[in-house]
């Protein structure tokens, strides 16, 4: 013992080096310690006892447990990029110069300005925001910012994390989670089978429980074990590596602690995230100690009596120089007795049991206290714990005995098995009533829980589950312990009336259970979310038992028959950097890039997002912005000439001798009798009637086609085609092949396309007789093969050029040079949804999965002359009856108004009350042709309103502005232009 | 995440396949009443237990596949190629 450890005691330290010592700080103070501790021990033995204030009433809080079940100690990390919220000091290990905070405080852990709500801890019962803040909803938003002040874990990092983090995928026979003695000896079994094992272990270091023991043959065993296991091929030994979610078909995720952060970088990463598919699983992640319930078991100071234990033989610290054991087992006799040969004062033992038996009777014997029929039932002190108030409860009403000065109240009410990852596994639960605790029921998938996370709380028994499990063996029968004669922590009784908590973290009393048992909330679901019960990042691994069972006696239930709540992964914590691992920036959204992206990342083109594709959205030659450069390329393809990469259109080429008849039942309009090198435009239906895509067909042979889809549209459409051919109609004889990326495609548009057409493909027929619309042709362009297709998409004189995509960017360049006498402006999506809006054409904007073809005024294509998919459905009453949305154009009144984003359409100017809305602006641009906003709306029976007059309303943006209802098609109604 | 066996790819991630719901509808012939094809395009059973469930290998081979599991446990039986299912 030092003055600077002053609960260091020579006694125990498995896992510490005592030849060095070591610095961190905590909130800026040095605290010395040895290599091996974690945070916490080394907290511990500096005598620091209040390491945290509490989640909502700000109390004064100590290290409770030993491991990832810490409700308290949740401390800050780092700083800056490196900062990690919301650590367990139980599970850190300790390193030279880190650097490590405590939360929720302010301005000082010992002198907190809202650790004053403790007092009114009375007005802040189960739902007290609920019924107190919400409403009225105005004051939410005036309550909120001091509230989430007030209430609060660690802080997210501000600065972007500049650590590295990997993703790792793995298949193994077994995956064992935990390396205590149960997992250790299943891994030597199974792996002395041949069977290739990985062994995770959340600690620095295997053997879990076997550290937590003082000598014995134990130690022996497991360094033999531990070796073996080191010197076979087929073991994959996996520490600081915590299991954190069982999925289905045994795929479990990892989350692997490689190295400190601030420590030398290296080229490790940070932590890595395991994929791990496995044969089989074995769970053996140990037991949790539960705890007892009496008035103020949160102060600093009370603390798990195994947590105590194991911080006495893992790192040699006593948890308190005078300690109170209270429980109701023969457990607390031998921690008592290496306390005190390890230097501590041992107060009392207090023991629920009014008889005790032999081994309480040889502790008193050798000169021990013990207190029988007895509870604490409450402990006294703010920031640390200085007495503890007995009471005798086991005869007649419980009265005071005595209050015991003591620095430390080590709790023990049994244990339970950890659960997580057999429930996550969709696994039976099964209540013990021997134990007072669920354990794993009947399991699915291939898995088994062994040792005390099945409740085998004994090691040699724990040794003899894992050889079982280890070599596939049925388990050994479970000892059924006789059922203990002291109360569950949930039946004591609360003769103080003080408060009791059963979640720590989350600051749940067990008063808050009661008031909403009352208040209608039976289901431990709904309790959950109405009390915060188990709702922390420790996921209620202490107090979801006893909450359980507190909810079960208030609604008169059994706890058998109440259940557990749902465990959903991760079983603690982890970051979202290991999750995300590499997947960041563009490696973690992959891009498509056209043949020509080159050139239109050299014209300093604005990419927009298309599905993966990137896409340019306008260039802004000098400066313009967006609204000023879409409008200058749709006015140039208007006036002349215009060029467009549409390589992203999705594209499938459909063959066999069925085609034709596939195309018939795949589009709602009639494409058998499409003639060899001639297109026409279709609608393909969902089988519900609505519009699913669209797009120009051309027969490339008679039993050849090529389709056109849209750029999001193109996975969707081939997975139908798929369905039609595999699933709907076996018997057809055709195949679909995706060629998206097969092809670079240009489309030319503008009154001067013709002239220019016949200057970069001199060898094809470019009159309007020799190449009309709807028509493919074959030629050469810039020395390359090429397909020349005559549609148009903006309304004038176009052409779509496509050539393999590997000569894109030479085509795209060819054409770009050609195109300088000819003022070709090349121009991005933005232009051509004005042109396109123009005239009318429907995206998905406008086919949003809602609307019919007649809807969009295109109900004339539905052929019912033949089954296609989506057409028998028009005919069902819903899709016939009038109150539809139709598509329609609007035109703006005023040349100056703006079209809001996101506008409704109201058949009345803005009042002061609200207006009816006739439907919706679908798409909306500036019309370089007319000169004024336009829209595409969908409004209900649009087709009657065609020439009054509406508006288009913001509420959210305060705007507003008077149109004309008009045909969808603005301009050049018959297509003159594009046909001449 | 569960581990379906491809017939053609082997064991694949679920990740690699799109769900096409229930195997046991048969799309109705064009003629028949509103009643029938209301029931096709709207209305599925979402049985707990066993259930015959159509899944594309999207990322694989491209084919569609009726597979059998059981939306409780997720265990799945067998596996075949919906082309070849002659119904």
């Amino acid at each position: 013992m030092s003055a600077r450890q002053p609960n260091r005691s020579d006694t125990g330290g498995w896992l510490i080096d005592r030849s060095r010592v070591e610095i961190f700080t905590f909130d800026g103070r040095e605290i010395p310690f040895y290599p091996g501790d974690t945070v916490a021990s080394a907290l511990l033995a500096a005598g620091e006892t209040l390491v945290g204030r509490s989640f909502k009433l700000h109390r004064p809080r100590g290290i409770f447990g030993l491991g990832a079940e810490e409700p308290n100690a949740l401390l800050t990390l780092g700083a800056g990029a490196t900062l990690t919220p919301n650590a367990r000091a139980t599970m850190i290990p300790a390193k030279p110069g880190m650097q490590v905070s405590s939360q929720n405080r302010w301005p000082s852990l010992k002198h907190d300005a809202f650790g004053l709500l403790d007092k009114v801890k009375a007005v802040l019962p189960a739902g007290f925001y609920y019924k107190t803040f919400m409403w009225p909803a105005s004051r939410w938003m005036t309550y909120e910012k001091y509230i989430r002040r007030m209430a609060g874990l660690g802080p997210a990092p501000r600065a972007r994390d500049t650590e590295q983090y990997a993703r790792r995928n793995i298949h193994c026979d077994v995956l064992i989670a935990g390396g205590g003695p149960a997992g250790l000896a299943a891994a030597e079994a199974a792996a002395a089978n041949g069977q290739s094992v990985i062994l995770a272990h959340a600690r620095p270091s295997f053997g879990g429980g076997v550290h937590s023991m003082p000598q014995g043959p134990h130690r022996r065993w497991f360094q033999d074990t531990l070796a073996g296991l080191e010197a076979m091929p087929n073991v994959r030994l996996m520490t600081s590596t915590t299991v954190a979610g069982y999925y289905e078909h045994e795929l479990l995720t990892l989350s692997e602690r490689v190295r400190d952060r601030d420590s030398a970088a290296g080229t490790a990463p940070t932590e890595r995230f395991w994929e791990v598919r496995a044969g089989r699983v074995i769970i053996a992640t140990g037991a949790i100690e539960r705890p007892l319930l009496f008035a103020n078991n949160d102060r600093p100071g009370v603390m798990l009596a195994s947590a105590a234990q194991g911080y006495l033989w893992r790192f040699g610290v006593l948890a308190g120089q005078a300690p109170v054991l209270f429980g109701g087992d023969d457990s607390l006799y031998p921690l008592a007795r290496a306390l005190k040969d390890a230097g501590a004062i041992v107060r009392a033992v207090v023991d629920l049991r009014s008889d005790p038996g032999l081994v309480a009777a040889a502790y008193v014997a050798d000169g021990g206290k013990v207190i029988v029929g007895a509870m604490v039932a409450k402990a006294h002190g703010a920031k640390q714990v200085s007495g503890a108030e007995v009471w005798r409860i086991d005869e007649g009403a419980p009265h005071v005995q005595e209050t015991i000065p003591t620095d430390a109240i080590l709790i023990s009410g049994g244990f339970g098995p950890s659960l997580q990852l057999h429930a996550q596994s969709k696994g039976a639960l099964e209540w013990d009533e021997s134990l007072g605790a669920f354990v794993p029921g009947v399991p699915n998938g291939a898995n088994c829980s062994i040792g005390g996370a099945r409740g085998v709380f004994d090691l040699p028994a724990a040794i003899a589950d894992g050889v079982a499990a280890g070599k596939a063996a049925s388990l050994p029968e479970r000892d059924q312990a006789d059922r203990p004669t002291a109360p569950q922590p949930w039946e004591l009784p609360n003769p103080t009336g003080g408060i009791r908590f059963v979640d720590l973290q989350n600051d749940v009393a067990d008063k808050d259970i009661a008031l909403a048992a009352r208040e209608g909330w039976h289901s431990i679901e709904h309790v959950k979310r109405y009390t915060t019960l188990g709702m922390g990042t420790d996921q209620g691994k202490i107090a979801g038992p006893i909450g359980l069972a507190l909810l079960a006696a208030a609604t008169g239930k059994e706890v058998a028959k109440t259940g557990l709540t749902t465990f959903r992964p991760p079983a603690t914590p982890v970051t979202f950097g290991a999750v995300a691992g590499g997947h960041l920036g563009e490696v973690g959204h992959a891009i498509r890039r056209s043949a020509a992206d080159a050139w239109h990342e050299s014209q300093n083109a604005v990419f927009i997002d298309a599905g993966l594709w990137r896409r340019p959205q306008y260039y802004p030659s000098n400066g313009a912005t967006l609204g000023e450069a879409y409008r200058a390329e749709a006015a140039a393809v208007r006036a002349g000439l215009g060029l467009v990469d549409v390589s992203t259109l999705g594209k499938i080429d459909l063959a066999g001798p069925d085609a034709a008849e596939l195309m018939d039942r795949l589009y709602c309009n009639t494409m058998g009798t499409l003639k060899v090198g001639r297109g026409r435009y279709g609608l393909m239906l969902r089988e519900d009637g609505r519009v699913f895509d669209d797009g120009v067909v051309f027969r490339l042979a008679e039993d050849r086609f090529h389709l056109t889809c849209t750029t999001g549209g193109a996975g969707a459409v081939y997975q139908h085609i798929e369905h039609a051919l595999q699933v709907l109609w076996p018997d057809l004889k055709a195949y679909a092949t995706p060629v998206s990326e097969e092809w670079f495609a240009a489309a030319i548009a503008g009154p001067k396309a013709r002239d220019y057409l016949a200057a970069i493909a001199p060898e094809l027929d470019v009159s309007n007789e020799g190449l009309p619309m709807m028509r493919l042709a074959e030629t050469m362009i810039a020395g390359v093969p090429a397909r020349v297709m005559r549609m148009s998409y903006s309304g004038e004189l176009s052409f779509e050029i496509n050539v393999p995509a590997d000569w894109g960017g030479h085509v795209w360049a060819h054409m770009i040079s050609t195109g300088n006498s000819y003022g070709l402006t090349a121009y991005g999506t933005e232009a051509m949804g004005a042109l396109r809006i123009e005239k009318g054409h429907v995206t998905h904007s406008e086919a949003d999965g809602r609307t019919t073809p007649d809807d969009l005024g295109l109900g004339r294509m539905a052929s019912r002359k033949k089954d296609a998919i989506g057409v028998r459905a028009l005919d069902l009453p819903a899709l016939q009856e009038s109150g539809r949305k139709q598509l329609v154009g609007l035109v703006a009144d005023d040349p100056a108004a703006a079209f809001p984003q996101g506008a409704q359409v109201t058949a009345e100017a803005l009042g002061d009350q609200p207006r009816p809305s006739l439907g919706h602006v679908s798409s909306y641009a500036y019309s370089s042709e007319l000169k004024r906003m336009v829209a595409l709306a969908l409004l209900k029976d649009g087709r009657a309103l065609h020439g009054q007059t509406v508006h288009v309303v913001s509420l959210i943006m305060g705007v507003a502005a008077a149109a004309k209802v008009t045909d969808p098609v603005m301009i050049d109604p018959d297509g003159e232009r594009l046909r001449g | 995440m569960m581990l379906i066996p491809c017939p053609h790819c082997g064991p694949r991630p679920e990740t690699e396949f799109v769900y096409g719901g229930d195997a046991n509808v048969k799309r109705p012939d064009p003629a028949a009443p509103d009643a029938e094809w209301t029931d096709y395009i709207y209305f599925r059973d979402n049985p707990k237990g066993a259930h015959r469930e159509l899944w594309l290998h999207a990322a694989g081979c491209h084919s569609w596949l009726t597979v059998e599991r059981d939306t409780v446990t997720h265990a799945i039986g067998s596996v075949s190629y919906t082309k070849d299912s002659g119904e």
